[in-house]
């Protein structure tokens, strides 16, 4: 776009010089700062409607064409930019462009999102729909807003409407189902290599995502009906407690002004009844999953722990353990200072440290030391339930599992051609 | 009663209770199935065993030769047949499988269930055969009896006949780039053995452009509803002049259940605020059709509360389904969606 506009910028530069030049009075001065504002203000609109309206190849830059996805969570709302170079075949997709805006889209007491955070959301949302046109020129009809199951409020319909409003976009609320199989596209490569050898990975491996509200899980499973042909289902478990969901419960229970210690006492013994009580029962219906060697760990109780315990990890997969657990609920109860303010030491690059630097103090913002409590309690919870003590299991985290299911979103929406 | 008798009285009860308590706690402490037991069970049984016209050797010797020493096998525990939640529903136990899969350096996947027993009871008789397939670029071709697989692994024009189901996004595959562009949130490159590009998808045997789309050859004989039997003697050629054309726009209803096992993405009506005020609750049941390539293009109300419709329809429109074959080509469908309303506290 900077491209296209630059040379009528050039010219008008040179009209606004000779202008200069043969005018030299004070009343040819003014004239000539007139022109100027003038031509700023004719470039500025011809740059604003050439960035609405003229789409020059359909929102396609490079070789690829572009798509763009806004995605609604309790803690948020997240943005991407994909371009596919093959839509035919979805491959070859590349994310171009994430940013993520944190705001609070709980539900109040009387089960519904304030007018306040309704507000704010729609206004990060329609930030985000701008900057995807004028930054990327992604079409409109390829922009794309959804909301995750986990929003889960009385009046979702006054936000849909907010935001229909504000920036014309409509919402697709998602159900559990197919935001599990969004996260087991987006988190899990199909195949891993052992020396020379390849293996299909996705038939082996589960996604958990401890939420804010909810925790999610889900695994791909090639079925068979009795009539019919084979398909691989996506198979969704869901419990109702999150991080924070279960810090608001435990403060319930132990009292808000109760000390760490007491705290963790009381999340222990409702993580006996409330979490693995609702895992076993899930578990029972879809048993596959505890049998799956690996788990890809997803939430922001995740990404604490892998950035509070291997700050200088920054691989994109960073393989966990169940001591790493351990340890983090342990660091938790016993010392969450020590724990929230780790040793950077044995990283030398700047510019990583940097980046580390922001990343914990995402992590202190995000988290208090009760809720960090809380969130080690379901990660023991569903470390137990789903036997990631077994020989062979293997835990990863993925760094970029936040955004992968907008960016698989958009994959799907890119790979299945034009919207009707 | 003398004192003795009300003694070997209690002590029969307090004996007959411990007994029962034993029994009682025992069956609800259901044995969680071993998978290493089940897995070598599977691994042993002669491949005779699983089917009369396969040779006596170990099923897992046998697997192995073949798809060849070139292929990443795993094997592991895995669920059976229909969705264990509606089984579970009926009261009924979870079967369970050893479920082998090898990826192929040509890219294709191969997948073999043999049932081993419940996941309640632990394992149960014999392992049997229960379902097996090929995935081959995008696509799942059925293996109905194992005696089939050498054959379907043969090359494309061995799977010529089947019935393939196409499957959306799957093959996906997204890049991150280390730094999104003009300050995207920095991502980093997914390391090597995870990412990697998968193996050349290499056509296997030298027919060039047959690869299998379908079932051209089966339809060709007008007779959709015998399958054959996967004897290349008894096929077509399957050139591209024999590919018949689908028909034209022909509409087939399906049940909702199944309609509902083929949704790609699922969309949950909104509660509508007047509705709710109201008090309008139900269920409302949407007509859709569906489009060759899964997409609602067609959505009107049957039954349900005039308040709750409109919701109904919006939701039922952004419904996302895998395509529906009929002998390969993929068909318009027309099926219901029932969306239930409750309203809560």
């Amino acid at each position: 776009m900077r491209n296209g506009a630059s040379p009528d910028l050039r010219k008008l530069e040179i009209l606004a010089m000779l202008v200069a030049r043969k005018r030299k009075s004070k009343t040819q001065r003014a004239q000539r700062a007139l022109s100027a504002l003038l031509l700023i203000a004719l470039f500025i609109l011809a740059f604003d409607v050439n960035a609405y309206w003229q789409i020059p190849a359909a929102g396609k830059t490079g070789s690829g064409q572009l798509h763009g996805g806004i995605e609604i969570n309790p803690e948020g709302i997240k943005a991407a930019v994909i371009r596919v170079s093959d839509p035919e075949q979805g491959a070859g997709a590349e994310v171009i462009y994430t940013e993520v805006f944190n705001t609070a889209l709980t539900r109040n007491q009387n089960g519904k999102v304030t007018p306040e955070a309704i507000k704010a959301a729609s206004q990060a949302i329609l930030r985000f729909y701008t900057h995807m046109r004028r930054q990327y020129q992604v079409p409109p009809q390829q922009i794309y807003v959804i909301s995750s199951s986990d929003l889960d409020a009385d009046n979702l319909e006054e936000l849909a409407n907010e935001v229909r409003n504000s920036s014309g976009a409509s919402i697709t609320f998602l159900s559990i189902e197919s935001e599990v199989r969004l996260s087991i596209i987006g988190t899990i490569p199909r195949r891993y290599r052992e020396g020379t050898t390849w293996f299909d990975n996705r038939s082996q491996s589960a996604v958990i995502d401890i939420g804010s509200d909810k925790t999610k899980a889900g695994y791909q499973q090639f079925r068979q009906p009795l009539l019919g042909d084979p398909y691989y289902d996506f198979v969704a478990f869901e419990i109702s407690r999150g991080t924070t969901s279960f810090t608001d419960e435990v403060n319930r229970a132990a009292g808000e002004d109760s000390g760490i210690s007491k705290f963790a006492v009381s999340a222990k013994a409702l993580s006996e009844s409330s979490i693995k009580a609702a895992l076993r029962s899930e578990l029972k219906k879809k048993p596959g999953l505890a049998y799956r060697k690996k788990i890809y760990l997803n939430g922001a109780i995740v990404r604490a722990m892998a950035t509070l315990l291997h700050p200088e990890d920054r691989q994109s997969f960073i393989t966990l353990t169940v001591d790493d657990i351990n340890t983090f609920y342990q660091r938790a109860v016993n010392s969450p200072q020590l724990l929230l303010n780790p040793s950077l030491s044995r990283i030398r690059n700047d510019e990583a440290r940097k980046e580390v630097e922001r990343e914990l103090e995402a992590v202190r913002s995000a988290f208090t030391p009760k809720s960090l409590v809380a969130g080690a309690e379901i990660l023991k919870a569903v470390a137990s339930e789903c036997n990631f003590q077994e020989e062979g299991k293997k835990i990863l985290y993925a760094r970029f599992s936040n955004m992968s299911s907008i960016s698989s979103y958009l994959l799907l929406r890119a790979g299945d051609g034009p919207q009707p | 009663m003398g004192r003795s008798l009300k003694l070997k009285l209690c002590m029969s009860v307090f004996v007959v209770t411990a007994v029962w308590i034993l029994l009682w706690g025992g069956s609800l402490q259901a044995p969680a199935i071993s998978e290493k037991q089940a897995v070598a069970s599977a691994q042993r049984i002669l491949a005779s065993g699983l089917d009369a016209e396969l040779p006596s050797n170990p099923f897992a010797d046998w697997f192995r030769q073949m798809v060849g020493p070139q292929a990443g096998v795993n094997w592991q525990l895995s669920e059976c047949g229909e969705r264990p939640s509606m089984l579970v529903a009926q009261g009924r136990s979870v079967p369970a499988c050893a479920e082998v899969n090898a990826l192929l350096p040509d890219g294709r996947k191969v997948v073999v269930m043999i049932e081993v027993g419940t996941f309640e009871k632990g394992i149960a008789g014999n392992p049997s055969f229960s379902h097996a397939a090929i995935e081959q670029e995008g696509e799942l071709y059925p293996v109905r009896r194992l005696r089939d697989l050498p054959q379907g692994l043969s090359g494309p024009a061995a799977l010529k006949d089947r019935y393939s189901v196409k499957f959306v996004a799957l093959n996906a595959n997204l890049r991150w780039l280390s730094q999104g562009e003009n300050g995207g949130k920095a991502l980093h490159g997914a390391s090597a053995d995870e990412t990697a590009p998968p193996p050349p998808a290499a056509r296997p045997t030298g027919t060039p452009g047959a690869r299998p789309t379908g079932t051209p050859a089966a339809q060709s004989t007008g007779t959709p509803g015998a399958r054959p039997t996967g004897t290349p003697a008894a096929q077509p050629t399957g050139t591209p002049a024999a590919q018949p054309t689908p028909a034209p726009q022909e509409t087939r209803k399906i049940s909702e259940g199944v309609v509902r096992g083929n949704a790609i993405v699922k969309v949950e009506p909104l509660y509508p605020a007047s509705a709710k005020k109201m008090q309008a609750a139900g269920s409302v049941q949407v007509q859709v059709t569906i489009s060759e390539e899964g997409r609602v293009i067609e959505a009107t109300t049957v039954s349900g509360h005039p308040l709750l419709r409109n919701s109904a329809v919006d939701a039922a429109r952004k419904w996302v389904f895998k395509r529906t074959m009929l002998n390969g080509v993929p068909v318009r469908v027309q099926s219901t969606l029932t969306f239930v309303f409750t309203l809560t506290q």
